[in-house]
């Protein structure tokens, strides 16, 4: 009798919970597609630096500050096919698909790309920033001329530079210049483009930042956007990681603002802009940069 | 079988005799090869760290407490700290679980109910470690930030990469804890109960004691899988190199030693100081995991001895000091009478300090001090109220206990594969297998993942299936307990605990750099290869033990030599054990991402691989790549994991179904 009795409350007890299970399971799955409802209006912008908001017209207009150059490294002259795909790139027709995020060269720096011969695989990788507009070149000219395969990959700039030096990749990405020990190697820079680094934040109440104020939020210094005039709501710092090109570009513009400053440790680190773009737009009071080729996606 | 003619010839004999001579060096030298490979492994790894220590002292790098590697500062401490941190939480939180559904596996599960719940508790370890990071990503970290707005801003927090490595440790304690309650004779259960104990109070007093060495091991073995995890842990933890302020902060963004070596490699340049850095990181990190497995082997000794089953002067203590426990004769004898009373002050100083520490991250001090007290007070009332219980209303309760347990412990399964593949099955059709993905990821299929992570695949089982089950047959047949097999067996143990990234450190080092291969599909096949090579050389080994030592004798007597009885008798009695061993390794390497991301893989490349030489796509990679890089394409990243999921659990499937055949129609 008591074992029949264990076995029933054993049994019920599994029940409840497979039921509480596929509750929950239900309820998850319910709260998400509500949130990528409301996601569609997230509260991101972009915050006005100086009083100059981030777009590929101020940057390349010079008005702009916080932007670098975005460069094709090869291990010495670029020869054979790889040159014909970088003078591609370089051409109008490579350029066009540049200008869709970044800001394109140029017309006096342009030029006029030769056909490649035979068949190849041609390896880029490097910075993340520039891998998806590499990975449209990439399919456009596979597309153009079937003999040539194009594989990419990311990394990071750091990663361009010492994978083009090695020899990993035929051609490295670096979303900054290449430092004077990476040109002793003997790579050979091709600029295809400028970027600038967007400041984008969430419901803070605040519209524009000095170089100033946004060094003092990434040091630490202020803690909650009342303190800039903006709403009573903690700052959420966000950040990429050492070594990333932005971050390099972000770094050296506020250190140039603001004498020995460095930024503080208590930030979220990604290595990706699209890590940067999604927690910001989740989290009211975030701010973050991203390249400003990447501000359609917030 | 070999036939009496060859026996009788003693050119034959000779012959073979040569062969079993010449045979037992190959297989010596395929065994050292592990040994090679741990100290290759070594040397790239300190070799690389060198340029560091240039710059930096050890202990200033062990334990300075800024890590601004651009800027020229190397402090270590908050990575390792937050390593050690997030481990702790981790077991905090898999520990009363894995234990827990252990025992209602082996205790209170019918037979029947035995053979489903094992497998469902297997295909836990088979999800793969970004796909964990993923859930973690999108359904985690959310849901963190909405239960607790006001101390977590962003969600990422040291509590979100202890539930994920938590859940990621609780297969490995599950399976170790109930193999060791197993273990433990019947007769101890009979007895027992024949007592007239309680099945709860035979378990509690007497099944779970004689089987605490093997639990211990499970808890370890259970840390050392979750100290080397390095996708899921990145993906949550917001990799802030800090240390959590207080110390047990659990909502601090915290960063871990691995999460750090995934995140900043790719951007360092090769052969500078912030590389140097982090393979010293990488070394930390490797001295670590040795750490834990030294601890474990000692613990286990020593539970061992205690309980009798290991001679207590074989203790270090005994040799040291020609006594077998270092504490006076007289505090033993005291703990022993007034054990009680110590032990259950102990556990309310425990519970205290325990909710005085949680609810301080909440409130204020005071407040919490007060909840703590209450808190105390509260366990000593149930405590009296559980002794006016009867026994048997104490059994139920623990049995209802032990279900819910079990019960948790499916749910999370049920929620994270019921999560990704409801959302993931819609988007897959037959351009989603067929297509390369157009529009950097945005479009289009999968197709080049898949047959990437194929390649992979089998180039894999390729170079690791004969190394591994050949290594496997060495340590089985024939080593013997000498210098040279003591060493293979520690190097084994030793490559057994490497965590993932470091073999991807390793392979990115001396074979994508010194060797010159680039990344290419060779590079990742041996990366991976080093990585499973142990658990197969493991199962083999088993599985050739299991085999009666009738069968070799047999084998022998009928003249057969020492290779022939190894290859043609015991080996294929021992397949079933080896194939199952080499499919869930295979389907561990086919899921993991650390190993190729800097070795073999590429963000896109929608042509295949041309040759060897070339690199490829993965399907982890590729949903790691799309859930981190490619916003906007949400869709796709859960078809992605819908399709790894789907190959790596058929994998699994595919072992268990083996097994089953083989142990119906095996039987000695």
């Amino acid at each position: 009798m008591v074992q029949k009795l264990d076995k029933k409350i054993t049994s019920i007890v599994s029940i409840a919970i497979l039921v509480l299970a596929g509750a929950c399971a239900y309820t998850v799955l319910g709260s998400d597609s509500e949130d990528r409802g409301s996601g569609s209006e997230s509260g991101s912008y972009v915050l006005a630096l100086n009083g100059v908001i981030a777009s590929n017209d101020t940057v390349s207009d010079g008005i702009y500050s916080m932007k670098r150059n975005l460069v094709l490294v090869t291990n010495g002259e670029p020869t054979g096919n790889v040159k014909c795909f970088l003078d591609w790139i370089t051409s109008s027709e490579g350029q066009a698909i540049v200008s869709e995020e970044f800001v394109s060269l140029k017309d006096s720096e342009m030029t006029i790309p030769s056909d490649p011969v035979g068949s190849q695989t041609i390896t880029v990788g490097g910075s993340t920033s520039i891998m998806e507009t590499m990975s449209v070149l990439a399919e456009a000219y596979m597309a153009k001329y079937s003999g040539i395969t194009i594989a990419v990959n990311g990394g990071g700039s750091g990663a361009g530079a010492s994978g083009a030096i090695n020899g990993n990749f035929d051609i490295g990405m670096l979303s900054r210049d290449p430092k004077v020990g990476e040109l002793e190697h003997g790579l050979v820079p091709t600029k295809i483009g400028v970027d600038g680094v967007a400041i984008i934040a969430n419901a803070a109440g605040v519209t524009n930042l000095s170089t100033v104020d946004l060094a003092k939020i990434y040091s630490g210094e202020y803690t909650n956007w009342s303190q800039l005039g903006g709403d009573d709501r903690p700052i959420g710092v966000i950040s990429r990681e050492d070594g990333s090109g932005t971050r390099e570009c972000f770094d050296n513009t506020l250190s140039a603002a603001v004498d020995g400053w460095s930024m503080k440790d208590d930030v979220v680190k990604f290595n990706n802009t699209a890590g940067v773009i999604n927690l910001v737009s989740k989290t009211p009071g975030a701010i973050g940069y991203i390249s400003v080729g990447k501000v359609g996606d917030i | 079988m070999i036939g009496a003619a060859t026996v009788g010839s003693p050119l034959a004999r000779r012959s073979n005799v040569d062969r079993d001579v010449v045979m037992k060096h190959v297989l010596t030298a395929v065994a050292s090869l592990t040994v090679v490979v741990i100290l290759l492994i070594i040397v790239f790894m300190a070799g690389n760290a060198m340029g560091l220590f240039s710059h930096v002292g050890i202990f200033d790098f062990i334990l300075g407490t800024e890590w601004k590697p651009t800027s020229g500062e190397f402090g270590a401490l908050p990575m390792i700290a937050g390593t050690i941190l997030v481990t702790l939480g981790a077991m905090v939180f898999a520990c009363p679980l894995g234990i827990g559904a252990a025992i209602y596996i082996s205790e209170i599960a019918s037979p029947k109910m035995r053979n489903i719940l094992k497998p469902i508790c297997e295909v836990f370890a088979g999800i793969p470690s970004v796909v964990y990071g993923f859930f973690g990503l999108v359904v985690l970290v959310p849901t963190l930030a909405d239960l607790f707005p006001e101390q977590l801003l962003f969600g990422s927090s040291w509590l979100a990469g202890s539930i994920l490595l938590g859940m990621m440790a609780l297969p490995t304690v599950i399976s170790v804890s109930e193999d060791a309650i197993n273990a433990v004779p019947r007769s101890y259960r009979e007895a027992s109960l024949a007592m007239g104990a309680t099945k709860w109070e035979t378990i509690s007093k007497v099944v779970v004691p004689a089987a605490i060495s093997g639990i211990s091991s499970a808890v370890i073995l259970g840390v050392g899988r979750a100290i080397g995890e390095t996708m899921a842990v990145m993906m949550v933890t917001g990799n802030a190199t800090i240390i959590p302020d207080p110390l047990w902060n659990v909502f601090s963004l915290i960063s871990t030693i691995t999460g750090t070596l995934a995140l900043e490699m790719p951007e360092v340049v090769v052969g500078d100081i912030h590389y140097s850095s982090l393979f010293a990181l990488a070394l930390v990190l490797m001295i670590m995991v040795l750490l834990v497995n030294i601890c474990a082997r000692m613990i286990i000794t020593s539970i061992k001895r205690k309980s009798g089953e290991l001679d207590s002067k074989t203790s270090i203590s005994y040799r040291l000091f020609g006594r077998e426990n270092l504490l006076p004769d007289g505090f033993q004898d005291y703990i022993h009478n007034k054990g009680g009373w110590i032990r259950t002050a102990a556990m309310y100083v425990l519970v205290f300090v325990f909710v005085w520490m949680i609810v301080s991250l909440f409130e204020n001090h005071l407040l919490s001090i007060i909840l703590a007290a209450i808190a105390v007070g509260l366990v000593s009332s149930v405590r009296s109220l559980l002794s006016a219980f009867d026994s048997s209303s104490i059994d139920k309760a623990s049995r209802v206990g032990l279900t819910a347990v079990m019960g948790v412990v499916i749910l999370m399964l049920v929620v994270i594969l019921g999560y990704i593949i409801g959302k993931g099955l819609p988007v897959i059709d037959w351009e989603f297998i067929t297509q390369s993905p157009t529009d950097g990821g945005l479009s289009g299929g999968i197709m080049p993942a898949i047959i990437g992570t194929l390649e992979l695949l089998v180039g894999t089982a390729i170079i690791a299936l004969p190394l591994g089950i050949l290594t496997g047959t060495y340590l089985a047949e024939y080593a013997k307990d000498t210098r040279t097999t003591r060493i293979i067996r520690e190097s084994i143990d030793v490559l057994n605990g490497t965590p993932s990234i470091v073999f991807g450190l390793f392979g990115m080092t001396f074979l994508v750099i010194s060797l010159g291969w680039g990344y290419s599909l060779i590079a990742g096949w041996f990366a991976l290869s080093f990585m499973i090579m142990p658990v197969i050389i493991r199962t083999t080994e088993e599985a050739l033990k299991a085999v009666p030592n009738d069968l070799r004798e047999a084998s022998r007597a009928l003249g057969a030599s020492k290779w022939k009885t190894t290859f043609s008798v015991i080996l294929p009695a021992a397949l079933g054990g080896t194939i199952t061993g080499a499919i869930l390794a295979l389907g561990r390497a086919m899921g993991e991402t650390a190993p190729i991301m800097f070795t073999a893989v590429v963000a896109f490349q929608p042509h295949l691989a041309g040759s060897i030489m070339d690199p490829v796509m993965a399907l982890p990679y590729h949903l790691y790549y799309l859930a981190t890089e490619v916003t906007g394409s949400g869709d796709i990243q859960y078809g992605c994991a819908t399709i790894l999921l789907l190959i790596v659990l058929s994998m699994f499937l595919l072992a268990s179904v083996v097994r089953n055949h083989y142990n119906k129609n095996v039987k000695w």
